[in-house]
């Protein structure tokens, strides 16, 4: 008896949503805008991947020396102003977490299932992108492996999802119409609403990637312009555990692997070679990205030198004694590429210890992580 | 078609799940677990059911301020969620200043003083257009004193039911 009182209560919690906010047209027209952000999102959060984690294909190119820097900001900008969009799409739909029967056939529960792998992989994704950029990492996993995965499972229950509710949204997503959707809030201005909240995370953001904006980004992990030589440091040389190792007066440049017999510069003998200088991007992976003076010798240069061959693979390895990100691998076209240097200085100046002094790998089209810091060794294969 | 479909999302989710569990030692797949459905539970027991809280109170609010009110609160809500773990700065470096380098609980509180300032000016704006479009109508004296437009809906119980069109229960 009391049983069925308390089920009669549940039934009647998905009737209590009389407001049109969660009619069919407001869910189909945000369901559609999320789908392609976060469509956008894991094509450009698949680049990154495989920036970093090359798998021998495809050959990711050298230019334009900014598109990682572009795929990388709207990964992580276009990625918080997705937050409303997701928050307003969930609240539509949220009359439906209280359906009664909560699972009518298998079928149904077949696709309950699938919402609740979209909804829960949505929110991991997104929760866990915003921890990541703030460097706080409250979670026992690793960030760029369950993220990464968790991607895939999101984007499967959303094709599921899409095949499941595409009749629905031909039938109703017409027009945003200026229907009354709420006590004083239209469709549209609902509409608007997403908009206006998913601008203005960006307004706050984006000057962490656009320079010319970076006083806007009041609510950016990073600020363009501050950090040692007026560039933000990712890891530091503390941090690295190359304090001593960087600062060793018998530092040597080795390269080796080549045709010719192995080759070793310190750093006066690097600084004899023909000098080049070029303004490139340091495009970090947390989205954040900022242009930069840097001077040094060609890589190609160097190569030729040790007899490389011309498709060769290059392993770029730091000072650094264990990390993940100790070694990047330099493909022909990045190697191959002018502005691609072995650089000692920045803004004019001999690089700041945290800046990767003696010397550090500076490439166009590439990520961060992947320009390596404290050079000790190029290994060709 | 729906087939095909099927097939390509069933395909992308075992990719994902067999990733999470192949690369266990990275993506521990107890705490990964804890966090996916965890978020669930935050949102739909937790978050939700206090914007429907706040929501209910906001719906008392007289007409002229309710939607001000609730684009302010939804715009700011949304731009504190987003920016809390700078506020928080648990990811603060003493090594390195130039992360986290800025003062975001003080910029975060500029960031909702200005959107408090908008909303302010918004209200004012309407309440003097209203004044202006309806003086001397009784109408327009009900809507100044923040009373609903009678033609356009009618209460019952906590609930607001518009009374064009149909009323979609979810589901």
């Amino acid at each position: 008896m009391v049983r069925r009182v308390d089920l009669k209560r549940v039934e009647s919690i998905g009737r209590r949503f009389t407001s049109r906010l969660h009619d069919e047209r407001v869910s189909s027209w945000l369901g559609l805008w999320l789908g392609v952000s976060f469509t956008v999102a894991f094509v450009t959060g698949l680049i990154s991947h495989f920036m970093q984690h090359p798998p021998g294909w495809p050959v990711w190119p050298a230019r334009p020396v900014n598109l990682y820097r572009v795929t990388q900001g709207i990964h992580v900008i276009g990625g918080l102003a997705t937050v409303p969009l997701l928050l307003a799409k969930l609240w539509a739909a949220y009359p439906k977490l209280w359906q009664w029967p909560p699972i009518r056939s298998l079928g149904h529960a077949i696709k309950r299932g699938f919402i609740f792998l979209l909804v829960a992989g949505s929110l991991f994704e997104l929760s866990t992108g915003i921890l990541n950029i703030a460097y706080w990492y409250p979670f026992p996993f690793n960030f760029p492996a369950a993220h990464y995965w968790t991607a895939y499972i999101v984007m499967g229950a959303l094709v599921i999802h899409v095949v499941n509710e595409w009749a629905t949204v031909r039938r109703s997503a017409g027009s945003a119409g200026s229907v009354e959707v709420a006590p004083g809030l239209t469709r549209r201005g609902l509409f608007g609403l997403v908009a206006g909240a998913s601008g203005l995370v960006a307004a706050v953001t984006v000057g962490e990637a656009v320079s010319p904006l970076a006083r806007l980004a009041v609510l950016a992990p990073r600020r363009p312009g501050v950090g040692p030589q007026g560039l933000p440091v990712n890891k530091t040389a503390a941090a690295a555990l190359v304090n001593q190792t960087a600062l060793d007066p018998a530092w040597r440049l080795v390269v080796t692997g080549g045709s010719a017999h192995e080759l070793s510069f310190s750093l006066a003998e690097l600084g004899g070679l023909p000098r080049r200088t070029v303004q490139l991007p340091i495009s970090c992976v947390e989205g954040w990205s900022a242009e930069a003076t840097w001077t040094g010798v060609r890589v190609r240069d160097v190569l030729a030198m040790a007899g490389a061959n011309r498709h060769a693979r290059v392993t770029v390895e730091s000072l650094e004694p264990g990390s993940r990100y100790r070694t990047s691998q330099l493909d022909w076209a990045h190697w191959h590429d002018p502005s691609t240097l072995l650089a000692t200085h920045l803004n004019g100046a001999p690089l700041a210890l945290d800046h990767g002094y003696p010397c550090r790998l500076i490439a166009p089209n590439r990520p961060g992580v992947a320009q390596t810091k404290w050079l000790s060794r190029l290994v060709i294969t | 078609m729906k087939v095909v479909g099927y097939a390509i999302g069933v395909a992308l989710v075992a990719v994902g799940f067999g990733g999470l569990l192949a690369h266990a030692a990275d993506t521990q797949p107890v705490g990964w677990l804890t966090w996916f459905a965890g978020a669930v539970v935050v949102h739909d027991f937790l978050f939700v059911p206090v914007v429907l809280a706040l929501a209910a109170l906001v719906v008392r609010l007289p007409l002229r301020y309710r939607t001000p009110v609730q684009s302010a609160a939804v715009i700011g809500g949304t731009i504190t969620i987003v920016s809390l773990p700078l506020v928080l700065g648990f990811g603060k470096s003493a090594g390195n200043p130039s992360q986290l380098p800025l003062d975001y609980g003080r910029n975060l509180l500029l960031v909702l003083a200005a959107i408090a300032v908008v909303t302010a000016v918004v209200i004012a704006g309407r309440a003097l257009s209203a004044r202006v479009r309806h003086r001397g109508s009784a109408q327009g004296r009900a809507w100044d004193r923040g009373e609903d437009h009678p033609n356009r809906r009618e209460r019952s119980g906590g609930a607001v039911r518009t009374t064009r069109g149909r009323d979609r229960p979810g589901g």
